[in-house]
C-alpha cells in the first residue's frame, strides 16, 4: 500500500460530522413537532374542561 | 403530573444542556487540531500513516457504544426491578445513541481497514465480527421496541432484551484476547502503548466524545419524555370524549 490514506481520514471526519449533524437535525424537528402537538392538546384539554364546567 | 412539558422544563436543565453543548463543541475543535496537527504521524508499523489518525475517532466511537449499551443494561435492570418508566426511557435513548456511535465505529473502522489492509472488512477477524454482532443487537433492540405498541409490554420485553443483549459488550471487548485477531491492540493490556502526544490527543478526543454522547443522550431522553406526555394527553382527551 503506497497511498498514505489521507483521503480515508477526510472521509471519516466528514462521515462523523455528517451523521451527528443529521441526527441532531432529526431530533430538532421531532422535538418541534411534539411541542406543537403538546400545545394543541393542552388547548383541547383546557377547552374541554371549560365545556364540562358549563 | 406530566413527566415533561415545555413549560415545566426547568431553566437549570436547559442551562446544563447548553453548557454541555458548548463544551462539546469547543473540545471537538481542540480535538480536530490535536488529531490533525499535534499528534505525530506514525510511520512505522502502518501501511497508511496518515490514515492512522482515524484511530482518534474510531476508538472513542467504539468505547462510547460500549458505554451506551452498559447504560441500556443498567437502566433495563432498574426498570424491571423498580418499574421506573423513566429508566426505560433512558434505556431506549441510550440504545439509539449507542447505535449511532456503533455505526460510526464501523464506518471509521472500515475506512481505516481499507487504507491499512486494502479491505473494508475482514470476516476472519473476530473483533470485527463481534462488534458487528453488537451493532445487530442494538438494531434488534430498537426494532423490538418499534414493533410493539402497548407501552408496558414494550418496556418489559425491551428491558429483558437489554439485559441479555449486554453479552455483546464483553464478547466484543475480550474477543481480541481469546481469539487471534488482525485488529491492533493499543491501549489495552498487552498493547503497544502510545507516545505522549498521541495519548494526549486520544484523551482530548475521548472527552469530546463523552460530552457529545451526554448532550445527545439528555436531548433524546427529554424528547422521549415529551412524546410520552403527548400520548398521555391524547389518551386523556379520548377518554373525556367518551364520557
Amino acid at each position: 500500500m503506497t497511498d498514505s490514506g489521507i483521503q480515508y481520514l477526510y472521509i471519516a471526519y466528514t462521515a462523523i460530522w455528517l451523521v451527528w449533524f443529521l441526527y441532531l437535525v432529526y431530533l430538532h424537528f421531532k422535538q418541534a413537532r411534539l411541542e406543537n402537538a403538546m400545545k394543541n392538546l393542552e388547548v383541547m384539554v383546557s377547552s374541554h374542561g371549560k365545556k364540562r364546567k358549563k | 403530573m406530566l413527566a415533561y412539558g415545555g413549560k415545566n422544563l426547568a431553566n437549570n436543565q436547559v442551562q446544563i444542556r447548553l453548557i454541555i453543548m458548548l463544551l462539546a463543541f469547543f473540545s471537538m475543535m481542540v480535538t480536530i487540531y490535536m488529531i490533525l496537527l499535534y499528534a505525530p504521524e506514525v510511520a512505522t508499523g502502518f501501511a497508511a500513516p496518515k490514515a492512522q489518525r482515524i484511530f482518534y475517532l474510531h476508538l472513542p466511537s467504539a468505547i462510547m457504544s460500549y458505554v451506551a449499551f452498559t447504560v441500556v443494561f443498567v437502566a433495563s435492570m432498574i426498570f424491571l426491578n423498580l418499574k421506573s418508566y423513566k429508566a426505560d426511557v433512558v434505556a431506549f435513548a441510550a440504545a439509539e445513541v449507542g447505535f449511532l456511535f456503533c455505526t460510526l465505529a464501523l464506518i471509521t473502522g472500515a475506512l481505516w481497514g481499507k487504507a491499512e489492509w486494502d479491505a473494508y472488512w475482514r470476516w476472519e477477524d473476530i473483533r470485527l465480527v463481534t462488534f458487528l454482532i453488537l451493532w445487530l443487537i442494538f438494531a434488534a433492540y430498537l426494532g423490538l421496541r418499534n414493533s410493539i405498541d402497548e407501552p408496558e409490554k414494550k418496556a418489559r420485553l425491551a428491558g429483558v432484551f437489554g439485559i441479555i443483549g449486554f453479552i455483546g459488550v464483553p464478547l466484543s471487548y475480550f474477543s481480541m484476547y481469546i481469539w487471534q485477531t488482525l485488529h491492533p491492540i493499543v491501549i489495552s493490556p498487552g498493547g503497544g502503548g502510545l507516545a505522549t502526544e498521541m495519548g494526549q490527543a486520544l484523551g482530548v478526543s475521548f472527552i469530546s466524545f463523552i460530552l457529545i454522547f451526554l448532550y445527545i443522550l439528555i436531548k433524546r431522553v427529554n424528547i422521549e419524555l415529551l412524546e410520552q406526555n403527548v400520548e398521555q394527553l391524547k389518551e386523556q382527551i379520548e377518554g373525556d370524549a367518551y364520557d
